[in-house]
């Protein structure tokens, strides 16, 4: 009886995961599918690597150049953190910012990844009236080990076929509005070229302290 | 957390501090103390946040670490969990008042799964099956009842708050649930430490990982509160301000130049109410209506170019409006707002 059972329910399960094959395979990637894959990959990436020992801020660096920023519009962001001077700079002004505050992202980034301890991600799935859209936001949680879950929404926006983050919120704090007030400070004070500068310092700084 | 347990003592002493505060913000109003627009108070709060920062760096830290190395894991769960399930009484009674039934209802079933069946607070049950905390307060409250923010204030110990928000420790001197769990103030104090040095401890990973990215700590924490606190209020949106003109390609940038935005673009033509980038929060609602408080990506696509180039005059009030942190409407969606209640106001 419990044998039958068992062969039952392996069957069930068998159905269940070939089934969530064949529609993961018609259906069209929407943003909340692709976020939980791409964090799926860097959790088992991370476990993989600090089981090998070789878990350190510079593997972390790697890994999220490799498998997260390239989903990442740099330069939407750094636009939205810079906000209204952001019309005034130069075009190489423009791409000297985009670098600076990518270095930023990603070095604060893995500190997190380099710290992780077991969190793991719920993301809700996007309602389909928001998957047509052309932007969207994906709502999810990350639970930790010790205290509530964090709330992390990511925005997206769709250029041509592909989806890309401009913003990810932790518990109601942007990454990316989180800049704008001490940005236009320096830029009221030493003009957008001095905030390139003070950003690359302070790059150069963590840079050196590793 | 509630520093309740020693703030015992000084009743009256919040009430008395904000109606200080209320008369600085007027007579620095008047007098220009040097605050930006959405820091009238700056001068002051920057005093009180170094006190703050001494207090922490000096007490806090140290008892929280010490607490974390001798804390098996499992109690500091239970302790997390038990000021958890009092936060989402609490919670309760501001979703009733917020008149939100589903909402309360959700923060009552918490409360009764995790007290009979959660060893009275210490397990979170409901959370493991999937019922979300929703850590409503009375700042939050006041909100929904349309009262604005005020000016941003640095609470001595308390940290972060605006002056809607402070109203929120006042409730909790009088009203903690605490004071109605632990009858005996021994044991009530005891259990405000380890909640407090938990919640200290809980912070100290976010910390680390904000670190390479601090320029001046106290615009960062103060844009981060005002940030989450604006998130809370509306309900899980981010007001990006006037995203559709930031995309140099989309916006054909020899029309800006002819119009000469770039000059200097924090003049403002004299028939525009003052709103440049740092707007007051307290602007009246403008006209825009849902195109102000929406995400504006989609409006970028339906932006004709030459509405740019057209008439700087036209175009710039709308600008400013886009750009202004209009007060929202009653919170319409109803489950987005379950984020831990205290996460970045630091000894609160």
């Amino acid at each position: 009886m419990q044998n039958m059972m068992y062969n039952a329910m392996q069957k069930i399960v068998m159905l269940a995961v070939l089934m969530t094959g064949a529609i993961n395979a018609f259906a069209q990637t929407t943003p909340d599918q692709i976020a939980q894959a791409v964090l799926q990959d860097v959790i088992t990436d991370i476990q993989k690597a600090s089981k090998g020992g070789n878990w350190n801020q510079q593997a972390a660096i790697n890994l999220i150049e490799k498998k997260v920023t390239p989903h990442f519009d740099f330069t939407r962001m750094t636009s939205l953190a810079v906000g209204r001077p952001w019309r005034d700079a130069t075009a190489a002004q423009k791409q000297a910012l985009v670098k600076e505050f990518h270095r930023m992202i990603v070095r604060t980034y893995s500190n997190t990844v380099t710290s992780y301890q077991n969190e793991t991600f719920d993301i809700r799935p996007l309602p389909a009236s928001e998957a047509t859209k052309n932007s969207a936001t994906v709502r999810g949680q990350i639970n930790r080990s010790q205290g509530d879950p964090v709330k992390i929404d990511i925005s997206v926006v769709k250029n041509g076929d592909i989806w890309k983050v401009y913003d990810v919120v932790v518990a109601g704090v942007s990454i990316v509005m989180n800049f704008r007030g001490t940005f236009n400070t320096e830029i009221q004070k030493n003009g957008i070229d001095g905030l390139i500068n003070m950003l690359a310092d302070k790059n150069a700084k963590n840079e050196d302290i590793k | 957390m509630q520093f309740i347990g020693m703030m015992r003592c000084f009743r009256g002493y919040i009430t008395g501090l904000l109606n200080l505060l209320l008369l600085t913000s007027i007579v620095s109003g008047c007098a220009a103390t040097g605050g930006s627009p959405g820091d009238p108070l700056e001068p002051m709060n920057r005093q009180f946040f170094q006190f703050n920062t001494d207090v922490d760096e000096g007490i806090l830290q140290p008892m929280a670490k010490a607490y974390r190395y001798i804390m098996p894991d499992l109690a500091r769960k239970g302790i997390s969990n038990f000021s958890g399930n009092l936060s989402d009484a609490y919670s309760f009674a501001n979703n009733v008042l917020q008149l939100k039934p589903t909402n309360a209802g959700q923060d009552l079933i918490r409360v009764a799964f995790n007290t009979a069946f959660g060893l009275g607070g210490l397990i979170d049950i409901a959370g493991s099956v999937g019922i979300e905390k929703q850590n409503q307060d009375f700042g939050l409250t006041l909100a929904r009842w349309g009262v604005g923010p005020g000016p941003y204030l640095v609470l001595p110990l308390l940290g972060p708050s605006t002056l809607r928000d402070s109203m929120d420790d006042v409730v909790l001197l009088y009203h903690a649930p605490s004071r109605y769990v632990f009858t005996d103030w021994r044991a009530r104090t005891a259990y405000q430490y380890l909640s407090l040095l938990e919640f200290r401890v809980q912070l100290m990973d976010a910390e680390a990982a904000l670190d390479s990215s601090i320029i001046d700590r106290y615009q960062q924490i103060r844009d981060m509160y005002l940030q989450r606190r604006a998130y809370l209020v509306s309900g899980g949106e981010v007001d990006y301000g006037d995203i559709d003109d930031l995309d140099g390609e989309d916006v054909n940038p020899p029309a800006s130049t002819k119009t000469g935005v770039v000059v200097n673009p924090v003049v403002v033509p004299a028939d525009v109410p003052n709103t440049t980038q740092e707007v007051p929060q307290k602007t009246p609602k403008p006209v825009a209506g849902p195109a102000a408080t929406k995400i504006h990506i989609e409006s970028k696509e339906h932006r004709q170019p030459q509405e740019d180039k057209a008439d700087t005059h036209e175009n710039k009030p709308e600008r400013g409006e886009r750009g202004t942190r209009t007060r929202r409407e009653p919170v319409k969606k109803e489950n987005v707002l379950s984020v831990p209640s205290e996460v970045f106001s630091i000894v609160k």
